[in-house]
């Protein structure tokens, strides 16, 4: 993957330790793969600690058992998530040999990415998932881009989401929101070039982001992998969007500081209708 | 010198007497390259039938001991007739031990019929090796990968569902849920960011209410979501496995479809092939895990030895006993040169891994019960019973009838790590423990199961008749032992010499020894000298060459003896006359090589309380057997001599210059000489020398090594000169164990040396002091002059002179010593 040589760092943003644990094995994989280092970056969304204590309740992930929390102990929890995140993360990039570093920050998810990403960086956006399924690895973006074999250079975010299939034993998966008709199975669209014996890839196109939201919403899909410059997901809110409806770690190519809009609700696509 | 005492039995004996000379006239042969072999030991019917016996029984317990002096060919006759015996029977099968599914403990054992257990665990290797390649390409097919696809579809697709609905219904009431450190966080939103605490704090209060509501309900339906994941997440797993498994049988029948076919028919490997497919497709994710481990590297890997694993160990079969399926039969015959415990019953071996000692049954390992399973053992008796816990672990065995493994280790508890129990085998072998008699004595009375598992004794004789038909079958041995070795054959006169050093060997003119290998030994010794010079056979001189040579080569300690002697560092004479003086003989070493010496033995004699001191015993230089014989010579002297009166003897009796320890009686016929000589004040000739024991009558009885006490004694004599006047008394009844050299033969039929054979004391008396012992008349008196009548005398006068001495008052013992 020639598109690896140019990654410098490999950024992992969580907004907990729990999805950066989920994050950190593949991340380390990239890192080494490309010789990069490993950021990890804990972004502590404000929401979550500006939350009036009593009057609303959260409910511990995974037990389904609810009770009420005093936000000073948000505090103490993010505190401790960091320390988590910070110790899981030294001990694999030190197995690894890799450079390492580690951060807080404040903010929500897709505000802290477009404030410490640069052009050679890949972010990992770390999430959780509730059940420990083996869906697809999804490649979001234009098929035409990816190369249809005239020689046009392959979409980096086709070519890594292809060799992290392989690598994972896992189906790949195109979702192409270029506006092509819909379709679901197989497909009109050329074969995409071959990189050696890779998964043969499903493929869908949809006409926006908005149904290839609705597509990953029912997919339950193990990776999303996709250029953050690609149209209907550059901005904040459609990265969010994006990390509710895939609710699975994505990986962002190039996800450089300006090409992330983080101004809410401006084009930002409606959540996904129930289809 | 007298040649026949007052007495009347004292007899010179002629030189025909002393040497039991074979003709080589008997032999009808002119070499033993003519003669037939002989199957079979001679002179031992009693030891072979009872061999043949336990061969051939089939009872259990009926082992055997083979008893009998070393160099009898206890070993070489046992092995053979076993061998003939186990080529009669059918080959015993084979053993295996396989991993037990139910306890891994506890290995199984499995009986497969001969030739089969090699094939099985090479089945199961390849069968390993194949499924490490079939599963994981079986996993990686499209057919899985297709149906596990849609399996995840369909779990994920419901869990997303629902999750996406739960979230949809939450964004309609105007909740968000969050992810935090903490967990989910569920909180109101307005114009799409959630509510501040002052700004929710500022709403009113039917607003608040309404906002705790959707809250709580998103809430309720958040955790019923969360409840019902991992009811969800089993029945996927459930569905997962399930796929697996089906995947995994189609491989596993796959590969076990050969193995079926070439071990199927036997039911135990059916039984076992049936249980290991379940765990075969039970345990499918070892081989993917083996499979991917191949990938990993820059270079493309053939087919791997994948059985080698220890993972996959459980699948492997252990040979504790096999054959090749072209292998001839019969039943074995197996011998245990070093029989340890582990040795003996197998063992199970152990491994080190991160610190601790671990095992498997792959590590079990066979011992010697185990090859000679439907066969025999062969056993050294002294070595068994001196490696630790092997005597009770053979007896356990056979008492079972079960070959168990028994760890020391572990039944002291001295290791505290994972061991196992493997099944026992079934035990069907005749053990033979060879000894010698005095262990074979010790274990009858002192160990109560040796009697109840080793019912037969083959007892080995140590010398046989020598008659015409022996010496025939003798003859025939040595044809027998030289063929077999590639020898020189043996002339009639090299026959007669081996004959000869036979006979000198049982120490007995009517007999041959059952010693072989030393007869053998002079044969080999002969038949080298015998192509040195270029002979075409063995004869007798090379026989009488091997038997100096032997001789010499034993002889550092009697020549340095006899130099002594020469040198009169050690004092002995054989000439003139002393009293209370005498020569006695000894002979000194192991039973192959003994050598005889004189030994100067004296009496001191004064009036005491009764007491003969041995100063030997008294320093604790000698032995019981001695101290006994002195013991009688005193019981003698106190009952034949003035009987009336109170022994008032002290005398004490001493081995001159001896050091080294003295046990045996067959020195006190001549301690009693020098204490009678010592009372009647005659001195004894010291060109005599004196073996024999007494008796309390007066009576010599036969000892041992006469032969090579009256060499001893020539060969003094002959280095300080013969006179003519020189010889030996021993007792009559060893006239028949006479077997003396050539060059003592020559000089006693030269007139150069004599030897005479007693019968009794006085015989011995009168040939030392050349007087009449006297017999006691009626009157009671010994004749006057006698040798008799003067001890009696002297005793009398220790006793008034006791009396005497007591009377006037004085204290004493009458030793010499105060009174206790």
């Amino acid at each position: 993957m020639s598109e690896l040589l140019r990654i410098r760092n490999v950024l992992i943003v969580a907004g907990c330790y729990a999805d950066a644990e989920a994050a950190i094995p593949l991340a380390v994989q990239l890192a080494r793969l490309a010789q990069a280092e490993i950021t990890g970056v804990l972004a502590e969304d404000p929401a979550a600690h500006d939350l009036p204590g009593g009057a609303f309740l959260l409910a511990p992930r995974g037990t389904g058992a609810g009770a009420a929390f005093p936000a000073s102990r948000m505090r103490a929890a993010f505190q401790a998530d960091a320390r988590a995140f910070e110790a899981r993360l030294r001990r694999a990039a030190v197995q690894e040999a890799l450079g390492w570093r580690f951060r807080r920050e404040a903010g929500a998810l897709p505000e802290v990415l477009a404030r410490l990403a640069t052009r050679e960086d890949v972010a990992l956006l770390g999430y959780r998932r509730t059940m420990r399924l083996r869906g697809p690895v999804v490649a979001l973006g234009n098929s035409d881009a990816a190369g249809t074999g005239s020689g046009a250079a392959a979409d980096p975010a086709f070519s890594l989401a292809s060799a992290l299939a392989r690598a994972m034993n896992l189906p790949l998966m195109v979702i192409d929101p270029s506006g092509a008709p819909e379709h679901a199975g197989a497909h009109d669209l050329p074969p995409l070039p071959g990189r050696g014996a890779g998964p043969v890839p499903a493929r869908l196109s949809v006409p926006d982001s908005a149904a290839a939201l609705r597509a990953l919403d029912r997919l339950a899909p193990t990776l999303v992998v996709l250029d953050s410059r690609l149209a209907g997901f550059h901005r904040g809110a459609e990265l969010r969007a994006l990390i509710e409806t895939a609710r699975c770690p994505i990986l962002l190519i190039s996800p450089r500081g300006d090409s992330l809009d983080t101004q809410p609700g401006r084009g930002a696509p409606a959540h996904p209708a129930r289809g | 010198m007298a040649q026949s005492g007052t007495s009347g039995q004292a007899t010179e004996l002629p030189a025909d007497a002393l040497r039991a000379v074979c003709d080589p006239g008997i032999f009808d042969f002119a070499t033993t390259a003519t003669l037939d072999p002989l199957p079979a030991l001679i002179g031992q019917e009693r030891a072979t039938e009872a061999i043949a016996l336990a061969a051939g029984m089939r009872h259990k317990r009926f082992n055997l001991f083979v008893a009998g002096p070393q160099g009898t060919g206890r070993h070489s006759a046992v092995l053979r007739m076993l061998e003939e015996e186990a080529a009669t029977r059918p080959a015993p099968g084979d053993w295996v031990h396989v991993y037990n599914f139910e306890n891994a403990d506890r290995p199984r054992a499995m009986a497969l019929p001969r030739g089969t257990a090699l094939g099985l665990r090479d089945a199961m290797q390849v069968l390993v090796d194949d499924l490490a390649n079939d599963i994981p390409a079986l996993f990686d097919s499209e057919e899985y990968q297709n149906r596990r696809t849609a399996i995840e579809q369909e779990f994920g697709g419901h869990h997303e569902v629902a999750f996406s609905e739960l979230n949809e219904k939450a964004r309609r009431r105007g909740v968000a849920i969050l992810r935090t450190p903490m967990g989910f966080a569920i909180a109101a939103v307005k114009d799409g960011e959630v509510i501040k605490p002052d700004a929710f704090s500022k709403l009113p209060e039917d607003e608040r209410k309404q906002i705790e509501a959707r809250v709580a309900e998103t809430q309720g339906e958040l955790e019923e979501f969360l409840k019902s994941v991992p009811q969800m997440e089993k029945s996927h797993r459930r569905a997962v496995g399930k796929l697996n498994a089906e995947m995994a049988e189609q491989a596993v029948d796959a590969a076990l479809t050969e193995v079926l076919r070439k071990f199927g028919r036997i039911d135990a490997v059916r039984d076992y092939l049936a249980e290991l497919r379940a765990d075969l497709i039970s345990n499918a994710t070892l081989f993917l895990k083996a499979g991917r481990q191949e990938d990993d590297g820059p270079f493309p890997v053939p087919a791997a030895k994948v059985h080698d694993d220890p993972a996959f160990h459980r699948y492997a079969v252990n040979v504790m006993v096999g054959h090749a399926p072209d292998e001839e039969g019969g039943a074995p015959v197996v011998t245990e040169a070093l029989p340890t415990l582990g040795n003996l019953t197998g063992r199970v071996e152990h491994m080190s891994s991160m610190g601790a000692l671990v095992t498997d049954f792959t590590l079990i390992r066979p011992g010697a019960l185990h090859r000679a399973n439907g066969g025999f053992l062969v056993l050294d008796a002294e070595r068994v019973l001196t490696e630790p816990f092997a005597w009770e672990a053979l007896k356990r065995c056979l008492e079972t009838g079960e070959i168990k493994i028994i760890s020391p280790a572990q039944r002291y508890s001295l290791l505290s790590t994972t061991t196992l129990e493997p099944d026992p085998i079934p035990l069907d072998a005749r053990v033979v423990l060879v000894g010698d008699r005095r262990l074979h004595m010790l274990l009858s009375t002192l160990d109560p199961e040796f009697g109840e598992l080793f019912k037969i004794t083959a007892d080995f004789d140590d010398d046989m008749a020598r008659d015409d038909e022996a010496l025939t079958l003798f003859a025939r041995m040595v044809a027998t032992v030289a063929g077999r070795e590639g020898l020189l054959p043996a002339t009639p006169e090299g026959v007669a010499a081996l004959v000869d050093f036979s006979t000198r060997e049982a120490d007995d003119q009517q007999k041959l020894s059952l010693r072989i290998s030393a007869i053998w030994d002079i044969l080999r010794e002969a038949d080298h000298l015998a192509r040195r010079a270029e002979a075409k056979a063995i004869e007798a001189e090379q026989v009488a060459a091997a038997i100096r040579a032997a001789r010499r080569r034993a002889s550092r300690v009697r020549d340095r003896i006899q130099e002594m002697i020469a040198r009169d560092t050690i004092m002995i004479s054989t000439r003139g006359a002393e009293l209370g003086q005498v020569n006695g003989l000894t002979v000194t070493g192991m039973r192959e090589h003994r050598f005889g010496a004189p030994v100067r033995i004296t009496a001191r004699v004064r009036m005491g309380a009764g007491k003969v001191v041995d100063i030997e015993r008294e320093v604790k230089l000698g032995g019981p057997i001695h101290s006994k014989g002195v013991l009688i010579l005193s019981g003698y002297l106190s009952t034949h001599y003035a009987p009336e009166m109170p022994l008032s003897l002290w005398a004490s009796l001493v081995f001159e210059q001896s050091y080294g320890g003295v046990d045996g009686d067959s020195a006190s016929v001549a301690e009693l000489c020098a204490l009678l000589s010592a009372l009647a004040g005659v001195p004894l000739s010291q060109s005599l020398a004196v073996t024999g024991s007494v008796n309390q009558q007066g009576e010599v009885q036969p000892v041992g090594g006469v032969n090579e006490k009256i060499e001893g004694f020539f060969d003094v004599c002959k280095a300080q000169g013969l006179t003519g006047r020189q010889g030996v008394l021993l007792p009559r009844r060893n006239a028949a164990n006479l077997m003396l050299r050539e060059d003592v033969v020559e000089a006693v039929r030269a007139g150069k040396f004599a030897i005479h054979a007693i019968s009794s004391v006085d015989q011995a008396i009168e040939l030392l002091t050349g007087l009449p012992a006297g017999r006691r008349a009626a009157n009671g008196q010994f004749p006057d002059g006698s040798v008799n009548a003067n001890v009696e005398a002297r005793l009398e006068d220790f006793a008034l002179a006791r009396r005497d001495f007591a009377g006037s008052g004085r204290d004493g013992d009458g030793n010499g010593n105060a009174t206790e």
